[in-house]
């Protein structure tokens, strides 16, 4: 008898807010999935049955998955059942994932290898959903917002429409860090370039499956109790240079305070926000989201200042 | 020493007779009442009999009263949808919905189905009194989740102050739920908080241990202990969590025992986990569940461990498989099995016993852990030790110990999966069970029928005539002729032999002819390659 060949499995990834839904619609309009009659699984956190509704080709089977006990290991059994029931169907070629924006991927990917139906289905293609206006400050949070980016395949930047050139020349930098052999696409509204679905390739890795990467962005909290001399904090702004992905906060300056922020290389400053030194009981509290730079070298740079972590 | 006293005993990481096990049990009790999950944690008395149920087949040392981390949200207003075979999902944030935080109230002992767990755990503290009975409440921060969805992650930097006005309030949330399971009577209050697996331990610092440190506080002054459960790749937080005061840290499958282990060693706390969810309790048989507890047990060691699943038990796990936890964790003498079961060999080791059997003689095979050192084997071997002379001399038996590889891998090719058991002719015919002298004689005497009318189906017969064609040799012939149809033999070949080389042959001297030769043969073996231990006990019988 002839093997059967293995059901494709295309992996969709991002942060919510992303615009995966979007993407998922654009990639189902796509003359690559239009003819043929793909399965969808969608794992949403707190969100059953809004992706599900969103998507376009309401016809195609869909497999909602939301528990509960939220995360990728407890929904792993619903993911099975999913998965067990798209192989016994037998008509499904392809079937598409969009998963949860806490979701790791390789836990996705190992569900495709356990089970009963281990070896019917192929990881195709993992998409991940990155929003430019966000991206910077969102992965310095969430874990797996960089491990999605590390182990995509291809990577989508929707929204750049919302971000200038100089913040977008510094994201491209940090995938390309992060994971310099995916295919990129850089768009807004979730469109995505014809035929770029057919430039994917799976590459197969040869890291650990472990999820936990170093980390290359991170975010470091700051206070200080006396006024902050404004040349040195220009000086460490400018020694750490684009470091810092954004910067956030009060700062006591000895001519007077401000709220600055920083994002893109930019910097402006505002008010301050009086509420925000109060609750950290300093006058100086800021966050700096950082990258490529040890933690302790950026510890150094504002302790120069007088601020401490 | 009771489960309760086991449990506090293990918490405070001194000795304990042996090491506790609690299955966490939480919409899988109604399963064993064949209730829904929904049914199931909407009802004290449904709670109550599941409990009771999960006791009497898992005999655990403590129990949750209830799995289910939406209760507190449910009370605060986020939206919940129901599932037959999973505790409910929250879809709407009350946060995100037009709802103040300024507007939330902590919920009192009767909101929502905080007076059903309640009431579930003063009934089961008064059932289960020698149990250590757990207490579970969500965890802040997955509490602020619920109630503010994952905008939280951005918030964390654009709007900290009001992260951490939400995160003080999900605190006093759970010091309030601490304090009414403490006073429904108990033992250990459990605080899940899975999704801080999401943040970094800086991010933990920042927003998670200043919260969740003052509720470990509060429960220890009320003369309670506690544990922080976390499941999801936590492992960057482990340290973390280990200073923040709690008694216990309980983790899932995916972060490694060993490495848990020896940061809670740092900090003199106890720490439990993981035996497999799906893979191993849901989807795999109880020879896995055993040999998972028995890799948990031995990377653990016998201190401040606490055994248990990493998390919620899938609604469909097999009872079975959480019944042979049990019969692992209580019997020392179940574990040196399965420790030499856990030695398995891959498939391609395995030998094609499809041809075991085939000797003349009945082969009793016995395998045991070892019958100078374990009891029942010992019971096992003797009972066929008593039965084999009565054959007299057509059965034969053989002990194999599974101490030794060869035997495991004898073990495994027969598919034997419990010690003692007694296979005859290579079928597996006793599992864990002496049996009584009339049933054994039986089931061997059985296997001789079966042994001959299969004796009988397979052997042919060749008989050559040796010698030149004259008179003597054609008297022979006919006397053969006579014999066969005299005794209904068809099937038989008659070959005559005349030259004196081909006869030589045979042993016989052209001077001894005529001479008569019966070739018998036996099949043994088609379409397959016969394993050189099959071939061996053939050659035996010659």
């Amino acid at each position: 008898m002839a093997q059967e060949k293995a059901i494709e499995v295309w992996i969709l990834g991002g942060y919510l807010g992303a615009g995966k839904t979007t993407v998922l619609n654009a990639m189902l309009a796509e003359p690559f999935f239009a003819d043929c009659n793909p399965a969808l699984i969608i794992n949403e956190f707190g969100r059953l049955g809004v992706d599900g509704a969103l998507v376009e080709r309401q016809e195609l089977r869909r497999f909602e998955i939301n528990k509960g006990s939220m995360f990728c290991i407890c929904t792993k059994t619903d993911f099975l059942k999913a998965l067990a029931e798209i192989a016994a169907a037998g008509r499904y070629r392809t079937v598409l994932i969009e998963a949860t924006g806490i979701a790791e991927p390789v836990d996705i990917e190992s569900f495709l290898k356990d089970g009963p139906h281990a070896g019917r289905f192929q990881l195709r293609g993992n998409v991940c959903i990155v929003d430019a206006a966000h991206f910077t400050q969102v992965a310095a949070y969430l874990k797996p917002a960089a491990s999605q980016v590390r182990w995509a395949d291809a990577i989508v930047v929707n929204k750049c429409d919302l971000v200038g050139e100089q913040e977008r020349a510094v994201l491209r930098r940090l995938l390309a860090e992060l994971n310099p052999a995916a295919v990129l696409c850089e768009t807004s509204f979730g469109k995505i370039y014809p035929d770029f679905l057919q430039q994917v390739v799976r590459r197969p890795r040869q890291e650990s499956m472990q999820p936990c990467a170093p980390e290359k962005i991170f975010a470091v909290s700051f206070t200080a109790q006396s006024p902050v001399d404004p040349a040195a904090f220009e000086k460490a702004l400018a020694r750490l240079g684009g470091k810092i992905l954004r910067f956030k906060g009060n700062v006591a300056f000895a001519d007077g305070p401000a709220y600055v922020e920083v994002i893109g290389g930019r910097q402006s400053r505002k008010e301050p926000q009086l509420r925000l030194s109060q609750q950290a009981a300093a006058p100086t509290v800021f966050t700096v989201i950082a990258w490529d730079i040890e933690k302790e070298q950026l510890r150094q740079a504002f302790a120069e200042c007088g601020c401490q972590a | 020493m009771t489960g309760k006293e086991r449990i506090k005993r293990a918490f405070a990481r001194q000795k304990t007779d042996r090491v506790p096990w609690v299955p966490f049990v939480g919409c899988h009790a109604g399963l064993l009442i064949d209730k829904d999950a929904e049914t199931f944690l909407k009802s004290a008395e449904w709670i109550v009999s599941g409990v009771k149920k999960a006791v009497e087949l898992y005999r655990p040392d403590g129990i949750p009263v209830v799995f289910d981390l939406q209760i507190e949200a449910e009370a605060l207003g986020c939206e919940l949808i129901w599932a037959k075979e999973n505790p409910p999902a929250v879809v709407k944030h009350p946060l995100c919905n037009g709802t103040t935080l300024e507007s939330l109230r902590v919920p009192g002992p009767k909101a929502g189905r905080i007076g059903v767990s309640l009431e579930a755990a003063r009934q089961i503290r008064k059932n289960h009194p020698d149990l250590a009975v757990y207490g579970l409440i969500t965890g802040p921060f997955t509490l602020a989740l619920h109630l503010l969805g994952t905008d939280i992650f951005m918030k964390m930097f654009d709007e900290a102050e009001s992260v951490h006005n939400l995160l003080g309030f999900c605190r006093d949330v759970c010091k309030a739920m601490s304090g009414y399971y403490i006073e429904a009577g108990c033992d250990v209050v459990a605080m899940v908080d899975p999704m801080t697996s999401q943040i970094g331990p800086d991010q933990f610092t920042q927003f998670v241990t200043p919260y969740v440190a003052d509720i470990f506080a509060d429960i220890r002054k009320q003369g309670t202990l506690s544990s922080f459960f976390v499941c999801g790749h936590a492992q960057q937080n482990i340290m973390v969590m280990a200073q923040t005061g709690c008694d216990n840290i309980s983790i899932d499958e995916n972060i490694p025992l060993d490495y848990v282990r020896s940061e809670c060693e740092k900090y003199n706390i106890s720490f439990g986990g993981n035996l497999q969810l799906t893979s191993v309790l849901l989807l795999g048989k109880p020879i896995d569940a055993q040999k998972n507890a028995l890799a948990c047990l031995d990377i653990a060691g016998e201190q401040g461990f606490i055994l248990a699943p990493g998390c919620d038990l899938p609604y469909a796990t097999p009872p079975e498989n959480l019944q042979a936890v049990a019969e692992l964790v209580y019997d020392d003498y179940k574990r040196d099995v399965v420790r030499q079961i856990a030695c398995d060999t891959p498939d391609d080791e395995r030998l094609d016993m499809k041809e075991y059997g085939q000797a003349d003689k009945v082969v009793v095979d016995i395998i045991t852990l070892d019958s100078e050192a374990c009891a029942p084997c010992q019971y096992m071997v003797d009972a066929v030790k008593r039965v084999v002379p009565e054959f007299e001399g057509i059965v034969i038996w053989r002990e194999h110990k599974i101490k030794h590889r060869e035997s495991i891998v004898f073990m495994t090719s027969l598919m034997v999966r419990n010690v003692p058991t007694i296979c005859i002719d290579g079928e597996i015919v006793f599992v864990s069970r002496i049996p009584p002298k009339d049933e054994l004689i039986a089931a061997i005497q059985d296997r001789i029928n079966k042994k001959i009318r299969l004796r009988i189906q397979r052997k042919k017969v060749s008989l050559y005539l040796l010698g030149k064609a004259d008179e003597k040799m054609a008297q022979v012939r006919e006397n053969l002729s006579q014999a066969m149809k005299e005794l209904g033999v068809m099937d038989v070949n008659i070959e005559t032999i005349e030259e004196d080389g081909l006869i030589a042959g045979f042993g016989v001297a052209p001077s001894q002819t005529p001479a008569v030769v019966i070739a018998k043969y036996q099949v043994k073996s088609l379409r397959r390659i016969p394993e050189v231990l099959v071939i061996k006990e053939w050659l035996k019988d010659i």
